[in-house]
């Protein structure tokens, strides 16, 4: 029987958050490309959409981290994602990247959503239904069950 | 952003407004030949795609030094680079100066020796593109290929970007990164007409 514990998720407000997420995130992509080579060595077909949405987040968040030092406000990773209320390009990424790649992230690792502060829109707090382990429950369309 | 030490000749910012580069003894020019010494550089003119961001830096401006056998410089402008960037070294102050007062300025390039012209790609408009594309795709929850269509675009357009970084930085070859960055731009503003 799962014990259900409640994770908080809060907006990140230092660059850290996106280098640890990128630490992880190429792990992940290391583990998920040698996955397709076993496929394809294997003679099995094989669907590489997740393998490239995750080589291209990597490289958006690579060169919004490396640019740091840049006004990050003008970004386009900063533009308002039209399906979350609230939510910016570049938390929709780093929260694929927490779906995608959980096994290469640290247990109970809180993860970027929100608005990196900025006053003009507001800060969700999202708190994912987790195991016992601390990994997120997730539905049958692999979204995460929230509360 | 990086220092200007980690990068091999040119970086430009995230926000395409500001360009930094590092030029050192020996470097080779577009003829193959060494620049011995950079204090032969006297002037730098760096312009994109459009020439719609035109800069002109010489040694004693602000953000340039060339000593210790490095010609470092930061260029920062008011609008943003758009396309691939080129960065002329010349070896005379003369460019973009009105000689004959006749109140047109660079009519005599000819005047200075163009050693040696670099290129990168200011990347900003196509990132914004595939960031787009990517979000799309991982919004979309339709069970057909419907999602799919945008991730194949963005990748598509990432390899056209790359495509043109390498040609630009690599191989300085102009003509190679213009077309490629075009395709990727074309590719960013086109809608499929057949309603899928």
């Amino acid at each position: 029987m799962w014990m259900l514990m409640a994770t908080t998720v809060q907006s990140y407000d230092n660059n850290q958050v996106i280098v640890d997420r990128l630490a992880a995130l190429r792990t992940c992509i290391s583990k998920k490309h040698h996955a397709l080579y076993s496929k394809m060595i294997g003679g099995i077909q094989c669907d590489t959409g997740e393998n490239v949405k995750l080589t291209l987040i990597a490289y958006l968040l690579q060169d919004y981290q490396v640019n740091a030092e840049d006004k990050k406000d003008l970004d386009c990773l900063q533009v308002t994602n039209s399906a979350r209320p609230g939510w910016k390009l570049i938390n929709v990424f780093l929260d694929y990247v927490q779906r995608e790649c959980r096994d290469c992230l640290t247990i109970g690792a809180t993860v970027a959503v929100g608005t990196d502060g900025v006053s003009s829109s507001p800060t969700p707090t999202i708190t994912f239904i987790t195991t016992q382990s601390g990994s997120p429950l997730i539905t049958q369309g692999s979204d995460n069950l929230i509360t | 952003m990086a220092s200007v030490e980690d990068v091999r000749f040119l970086n430009t910012s995230t926000n395409c407004k500001t360009i930094s580069g590092r030029i050192a003894n020996g470097h080779l020019d577009m003829f193959g030949s060494a620049i011995a010494d950079i204090t032969d550089i006297k002037k730098i003119y760096i312009y994109d795609q459009s020439k719609t961001v035109q800069l002109y830096l010489t040694p004693t401006d602000s953000g340039v030094s060339n000593s210790g056998g490095a010609f470092i410089f930061t260029a920062t402008s008011t609008t943003a680079f758009v396309g691939v960037i080129s960065v002329e070294l010349h070896d005379a102050t003369t460019l973009n100066y009105d000689i004959d007062a006749d109140g047109v300025k660079n009519e005599n390039a000819a005047d200075t020796t163009l050693m040696q012209t670099l290129y990168t790609v200011a990347s900003c408009q196509i990132d914004c593109c595939i960031a787009k594309l990517v979000d799309a795709a991982i919004e979309c929850h339709c069970k057909c290929d419907k999602c799919k269509e945008d991730l194949l675009r963005a990748e598509k357009v990432f390899l056209m970007l790359q495509g043109a970084t390498f040609a630009a930085e690599q191989e300085s070859n102009y003509d190679h990164a213009v077309s490629m960055y075009n395709k990727a731009n074309t590719l960013c503003v086109e809608v499929c007409a057949c309603g899928c």
